[in-house]
């Protein structure tokens, strides 16, 4: 009885110490798992500035079609290329009068109304979630649609025919190909979001995030977009919130686009602030004639902490 | 026979007793070591990776703070507020950090074509005949050229009032109509540098102004001005074969070479140097392209890298870890290359991860700095383009 006692007791306290270990390995693997998402989280909120300025960007000219018309009503830069005047603002001849306005656009609305503070006004903001669509829209598949045949067999052997379209889409009729698959991938819901405060015609307040707040700012704002719902309550969306990585940054949008150097080369590479390696040789690989017509963003200043407003 | 109880082992039942015990001692020794071996692999593996943490959030505000090459607080990390007379012409030339107000004083009437300094609320919109180029974008230099197009100095130059005596007959006195832009162009550059006039400057920009400034050397009022398109010899970079006089933009500038910041803190290629050198090397062009030999590229990435340990005192057993990060404007892209490196204590063996970033540009660096530390100082409210900290970020409608 005696050695059975002592072999209990030897095995207990193996068993203690492994414990131990376990516990300490679960809690160093815990400490760099939750360390390891604060990277994650970082880098997911940078890349969500990039997001915001192509945002911007592309709002300064797009994304004010109205699909009921025929036409396809465009806007002329948040600060008018036509007369300097806050916009976006559709195009067309100017309408005179003191606040120099342009005309409605063909659903009888106007596209920027000065003085509501409301986005895309100056004063305005856009909140912008960013889950990822199953298929974005005019997706185009990226596997390559004319291999070139490797076989020197073949009698195409290294001969390089356009046999297939390219680039070839991804959905299979033409209205899935343009609606896109608005379905949010799994896991990619509440993963990361920015918002745009407009402060200036041309200024805008980026707040870049990373976390399940879908951008909004707290609890009040949440109430009035009517999405209490899907947070549950104050305390729930302030754990959320609390837990998030954010960043804020102005930018400075410019109707300048590039230079014509490429235009006259037949290669329109006119983004201002790509940022790639300095020796990158992939520059000249790929479809070369796209353009910008969007503009650019001339800076961008990281912000300290938070500011009053974003 | 009966069977009888022993109270002892046999010899072979002892021998072999022993011997099994001494193999099982053996492999649990074995075994000890090769979990103390593993958990010391472990740990270090664990601390490398701390450190690639930290060395992410190091780099990261690095590339937006830009504290390595400029620091108000550090007196060593200011070097790049430099200025210096006679680098290239006869005035003052700065680099990227040099403060505005001071040194290119505000003058003339906002908005019009006799304003200088420069206006950190302007937004130089499209609509606005000042920010647009009135040269002659296919004029070549005074010696190609008859000027059968016309003469468009007398649309914009850097001199209010010129003299054009080239041609027969000669045009005479003028006085341009557009004299803002060109000297916008030209007082960036005299007070930041290459680097720093391509970041303020807009992306549409075409290099090139008619006459010299007070800053650059002499010459006729008829030519281009020689510091951006004479060949190879400061802005213009011509190892892509176009090398004669031309205006051109920002892409034939640099798609064979690279205009860099260019630091001088300790552990750099210009610790130590005067301001005319800092000064010099934050005017120049590099090449890096293909034309570019090994050497070449090699120099110019030990040039304009700013570097620093991420952990000065460390424990001897833990990796040599440091961040770096390089600014440069090549292909016409703005580059941020971020750099987290790190030296195993056991093996020496480096590792290095090298990546870009989307980050604070030197306009928004110069932003967050302010143009006096006084807090008595009504320049303390200032950043060093002269514009205000405290209302930076609220709405303003009014602004242009």
């Amino acid at each position: 009885m005696m050695r059975r006692g002592a072999i209990l007791l030897v095995v207990s306290a193996l068993t203690a110490i492994g414990c131990a270990l376990m516990l300490a390995l679960l809690v160093r693997v815990r400490s760099d798992g939750e360390e390891s998402a604060l990277v994650r989280g970082d880098a997911q909120a940078r890349i969500m500035l990039i997001a915001a300025c192509h945002y911007v960007q592309e709002a300064s000219r797009l994304g004010w079609d109205d699909p009921g018309t025929p036409g396809h009503e465009e806007c002329a830069g948040w600060v008018d290329a036509r007369d300097g005047t806050p916009g976006p603002k559709t195009l067309g001849d100017l309408v005179a009068g003191p606040s120099n306005d342009h005309p409605d656009d063909r659903d009888g609305n106007r596209v920027y109304r000065r003085g509501s503070a409301r986005w895309p006004d100056v004063g305005g903001v856009a909140r912008c979630p960013m889950p990822v669509w199953q298929r974005t829209r005019w997706a185009v598949l990226p596997a390559i649609q004319n291999p070139i045949a490797a076989d020197p067999a073949s009698p195409e052997f290294g001969i390089a025919y356009l046999a297939n379209p390219d680039p070839a889409p991804a959905a299979d009729d033409h209205d899935a190909f343009a609606a896109g698959d608005a379905r949010t991938r799994p896991g990619s819901d509440g993963r990361a979001w920015f918002r745009v405060l407009r402060i200036a015609p041309a200024r805008f307040l980026v707040t870049s995030g990373a976390g399940a707040s879908a951008g909004f700012r707290d609890w009040d704002e949440v109430e009035a977009a009517g999405a209490a719902a899907v947070f549950g309550d104050r305390a729930a969306f302030g754990r959320i919130r609390d837990a998030e990585t954010r960043h804020w940054w102005l930018i400075e949008w410019s109707a300048s686009c590039g230079d014509s150097y490429m235009v006259t080369r037949g290669m329109r590479q006119q983004d201002t602030y790509a940022w790639h390696p300095y020796n990158a040789s992939h520059e000249d690989l790929g479809q070369t004639n796209y353009r910008n017509p969007v503009g650019s963003i001339r800076w961008v200043q990281h912000l300290d902490g938070e500011p009053a407003a974003w | 026979m009966t069977a009888t109880s022993r109270g002892a082992f046999t010899l072979i039942e002892a021998a072999i007793a022993v011997a099994l015990g001494a193999l099982l001692v053996l492999s649990a020794w074995s075994a000890v070591r090769l979990v103390g071996g593993t958990v010391t692999a472990t740990n270090r593996l664990a601390t490398e990776n701390a450190l690639l943490r930290a060395g992410w959030f190091a780099v990261a505000a690095e590339a937006d703070g830009w504290q390595l090459v400029d620091d108000p607080g550090d007196a060593r990390r200011l070097r790049l507020r430099a200025r210096a007379r006679g680098v290239i012409g006869p005035g003052w030339r700065g680099a990227p950090f040099t403060p505005l107000p001071p040194n290119w004083p505000r003058s003339g009437v906002p908005g019009a074509e006799d304003e200088r300094g420069f206006d950190p609320g302007y937004a130089w919109p499209a609509n606005d005949p000042r920010t647009w180029f009135h040269g002659n974008i296919a004029q070549q230099d005074d010696a190609r050229t008859d000027r059968r197009f016309g003469r468009y100095e007398i649309f914009t130059h850097l001199r209010e009032d010129i003299t054009l005596t080239m041609g027969a007959p000669a045009y005479g006195a003028a006085r341009p109509a557009h004299t803002w832009w060109p000297n916008q162009l030209e007082g960036l550059r005299d007070h930041l540098g290459y680097y720093g006039a391509i970041d303020y400057m807009p992306g549409s920009t075409i290099w090139a102004v008619y006459g010299a400034g007070a800053n650059t050397a002499a010459q006729a009022d008829d030519d281009w001005g020689r510091e951006w398109m004479a060949t190879s010899w400061r802005f213009n970079d011509s190892s892509i074969g176009e090398g004669y006089w031309l205006p051109r933009g920002l892409y034939a500038h640099t798609n064979n070479a690279a205009y860099a910041i260019v630091p001088a803190i300790p552990d750099s290629a210009l610790a130590g140097a005067d301001d005319a050198a800092v000064v010099n090397a934050n005017s120049a062009t590099s090449p890096v392209g293909q034309y570019a030999t090994t050497a070449q590229v090699a120099t110019f990435a030990e040039r304009t890298i700013a570097r620093r340990a991420l952990l000065p005192l460390r424990p001897a057993s833990w990796p040599a870890a440091e961040i770096g990060v390089q600014r440069l404007i090549g292909w016409r892209r703005f580059v941020t290359s971020c750099r987290i490196g790190w030296r195993s204590a056991l093996s020496g063996e480096r590792r290095e991860l090298t990546f870009t970033m989307l980050s604070t540009t030197l306009r928004g660096a110069r932003q967050q700095r302010r143009l006096s530390d006084d807090p008595a100082s009504a320049d303390h409210d200032r950043d060093l383009d002269g514009g205000r900290i405290s209302d930076r970020c609220d709405v303003r409608a009014d602004l242009r």
